[in-house]
């Protein structure tokens, strides 16, 4: 009798030690690529064969390319990723989709590619480390899929002769402003020695006038492709109501793929907003920090002033980014997507005393110091100061506040045009300071003997209670 | 009734007293309270022009080891909502684990605990309650003077310690004399002490690895049953304030919980004096 409580639990122990252990091997796998015209116009979404559903937008346009690829478990993400590097065959074949009531739609691969620019948010380039990241654009489904590739190579060709001339162009001006230099220094070195000699400079002069009228301009660079379409290749397109579907792949032969039998669910967006805030440091913006709840304290340590940028962000309904490959480094609980970017609300900032209602004004990105990082500054101080602003990187709308040699807490609140707050927005900026390791000990064994004086008082002052008391 | 309740309440304050007297508790309170301080001052000591600085992770003791020991088991983002208002909130998470393992390994071995065996159904309530209520105040005096250090760091090294804190604090009062009425059940199954508290203490160990697995981003390779364990953890789980402090509990899930809570210790409650109460019998 008594050892069957301890069984019991040997037998949960058990179940949990060896259920919970994934597979980390690497497998052939079934990856579903979606493409998705919406909020996740960032992602390329993946689902393996795994992954029992697929969430997608309703009333969006979808593309499904469907390959056979290797996947491995990768460690920091913690979860299987396909490896599109190595060989990927795509499937191809008829999509058949099952609505709810049970009515089929097939639908036939066919000729298919998209459209992805350069990322230009700030945000999104520190987000991902990276200036490279393709932005989807477009997506292209059949004969238009073939023009589009077909005009993109005209365009790449043009683009690339472009290039040519301007290389060569630079080439030229490079060799003509370092001629036009070296008469400069030449011209200036005989101004220098006829003036200590006393003699006439005029025609140098005029030499000098003229060397100034022949300043060239260097040549104008061609404007960057807008858009980069990849191969053609074989993509089911979709675009369905909400509700839930079951779809299945079959292949040229007839025959259900393994793997491609899975729920899709179509969710409509939940409308439910929440704002949250880009975290900058006024010297450099090089790391990704979010204040994205209204429980997430802004910490700072007052060295410079602090770029405030509010984004807005749209609740998921729940269970859709556990599924989505994207989006399962966010977390299971993470529920928010952001949305966009305001650019006509107010921000209260409080501290120190006073209260200043700011609106949130242009910032450009200029002066590169690293791959990864930027300055953010107002525009009007950019071009002030004659910093280089970068072209590449959209201006952001966001208000500075003034945390530099300042203490204490600041608080922030979003306010909309007519000076109402919104929800969710408010924010504690806590400024906080450094401690050396003698004061970190010092303070942390005094508070830490808090219970021990707690107990002294207790053991002085509280008399025992007597046997009469205790029997109740 | 009002008479019997002050009988009960004043059986569960004598005993307090009692408790309060022996430096033990105050040791066990030392613990977190000591690595809350510490943790406090790494934390402002990582604070750069924007927030923390996680890049830097690597160069101090105490977060090379937090850090990489925990990102084994919860993923980065669940381990960045502990610090989401402040560092105070996951050194409580830490001390409650502490305070229940010191409050399993007291009740298990302690001749205190209700002997529930033989006494009238109205005494087995009585003693029970009695009981409830001397834990609950044994987990107040512990959240009281968490929260008094919480309160102290908070103004000399200028942190926030939040909601979800204070949450924390209420849902381990009401957490702790279930895990304890556990124990006087099992004792009195088992009637062995050590089996008690083994058993007892695996409930509570694989109640933790439930917790932790069931936040995984991703049930790949995971039973899908952890998403309905955290369905029914995310109610019960002290940790879940931290672990989840991404989320928010809203003040009407807050409630919910706590009635939830108070439904699940009176059904073990009721469990317990059920077999207690057959036994007796036999």
């Amino acid at each position: 009798m008594k050892k069957i409580p301890v069984l019991c639990l040997l037998l949960i122990m058990l179940s949990v030690f060896t259920g919970c252990v994934p597979n980390l091997e690497e497998s052939e796998d079934v990856v579903f690529l979606t493409l998705e015209q919406g909020a996740f116009q960032y992602s390329f979404n993946y689902y393996l064969a795994i992954d029992k559903e697929i969430y997608l937008e309703a009333g969006k346009r979808h593309s499904f390319q469907v390959f056979k690829t290797i996947t491995s478990y990768v460690d920091e993400r913690k979860a299987f990723f396909p490896q599109l590097d190595k060989l990927s065959i795509v499937v191809d074949g008829t999509l058949e989709v099952t609505k709810p009531d049970g009515e089929m739609i097939k639908v036939e691969s066919q000729p298919f590619t998209y459209g992805a620019g350069s990322i230009s948010d700030p945000a999104e380039i520190i987000a991902r480390r990276s200036l490279s990241i393709p932005k989807l654009k477009n997506i292209y489904f059949g004969d238009k899929a073939s023009e589009a590739f077909e005009s993109y190579q005209k365009e790449l060709k043009l683009y690339e002769a472009e290039m040519e001339l301007y290389n060569r162009e630079v080439e030229f001006f490079n060799k003509a402003a370092q001629k036009l230099e070296e008469k400069r220094t030449a011209l200036q070195e005989e101004y220098s020695r006829r003036q200590e000699q006393n003699r006439d400079t005029s025609d140098l002069e005029a030499e000098n006038e003229r060397l100034m009228l022949q300043e060239i301009s260097p040549p104008q660079k061609p404007e960057p492709m807008s858009e980069h379409r990849a191969d053609v290749a074989s993509a089911y397109e979709i675009q369905l109501t909400t509700g839930v579907y079951t779809i299945r792949i079959r292949n040229k032969d007839g025959l259900v793929v393994e793997g491609t039998e899975k729920k899709l669910v179509c969710y409509e967006p939940t409308g439910e907003t929440l704002p949250g805030y880009h975290v900058i440091p006024y010297v450099i913006w090089d790391n990704h920090l979010d204040s994205a709840h209204n429980y997430s304290v802004i910490y700072t340590n007052s060295k410079q002033n602090l770029i405030i940028r509010p984004f807005i962000q749209e609740r998921l309904p729940n269970g859709v980014l556990n599924q989505s490959k994207d989006s399962q480094y966010i977390n299971q609980l993470s529920v928010w997507e952001k949305i966009g970017y305001p650019d006509d609300l107010l921000v209260e900032v409080s501290g120190q005393g006073r209260t200043e209602v700011k609106p949130l004004s242009p910032m450009v990105a200029a002066d590169t110091q690293s791959n990864n990082g930027f300055t953010v500054m107002p525009k009007e101080e950019a071009e002030e100061s004659g910093y280089e602003v970068l072209p590449q990187i959209d201006p952001i709308s966001a208000v500075v506040v003034p945390v530099k040699d300042a203490s204490g807490t600041f608080f922030i609140r979003l306010l909309a045009a007519d000076k109402t707050e919104i929800q969710g927005g408010a924010r504690e900026i806590k400024i906080v300071g450094k401690m050396d390791y003698i004061g970190m000990i010092i303070i942390s064994i005094c508070i830490a003997l808090l219970p021990l004086m707690a107990w002294f008082l207790c053991w002085f002052f509280i008399k025992t209670p007597g046997k009469k008391n205790q029997a109740g | 009734m009002k008479n019997m309740f002050s009988v009960l309440f004043q059986d569960a304050w004598n005993k307090f007293m009692i408790f309060l007297k022996k430096p033990v508790w105050a040791i066990v309170a030392m613990l977190p309270i000591a690595f809350a301080g510490w943790m406090c001052f790494e934390f402002t000591n990582y604070v750069g022009v924007a927030g923390i600085d996680y890049n830097y992770i690597g160069y101090s003791g105490l977060f090379i080891f937090l850090f990489q020991t925990f990102f084994k088991f919860i993923p980065f983002e669940s381990f960045f909502g502990f610090f989401a208002e402040g560092p105070v909130l996951l050194p409580f998470a830490l001390g409650c684990l502490v305070f229940i393992v010191y409050r399993l390994v007291d009740v298990s071995f302690s001749k205190q605990t209700p002997a529930l065996s033989g006494m009238k159904k109205s005494d087995q309530l009585a003693s029970l309650a009695s009981f409830v209520v001397f834990e609950m105040m044994i987990a107040l005096v512990f959240v009281a003077v968490f929260l008094c250090a919480a309160i102290i760091l908070s103004i000399i090294a200028n942190v926030a310690f939040g909601l979800n804190l204070i949450h924390a604090m209420i849902v381990l009062v009401i957490i702790t004399p279930v895990f304890q009425l556990i124990v006087v059940v099992l004792k009195q199954i088992i009637r062995n002490s050590i089996v008690a508290f083994c058993v007892s203490f695996s409930a509570f160990g694989i109640f933790l690895v439930l917790d932790v697995l069931s936040y995984y981003p991703d049930q790949q390779g995971i039973f899908p049953v952890f998403g309905i364990i955290h369905l029914v953890l995310q109610w019960i789980s002290p940790a879940h304030y931290g672990i989840a402090g991404i989320v928010g509990a809203s003040f009407g899930a807050f409630i919910i919980n706590v009635l939830f809570l108070v439904i699940l210790g009176s059904v073990f409650g009721a469990t317990g004096m059920l077999v207690a109460g057959r036994k007796g019998v036999k």
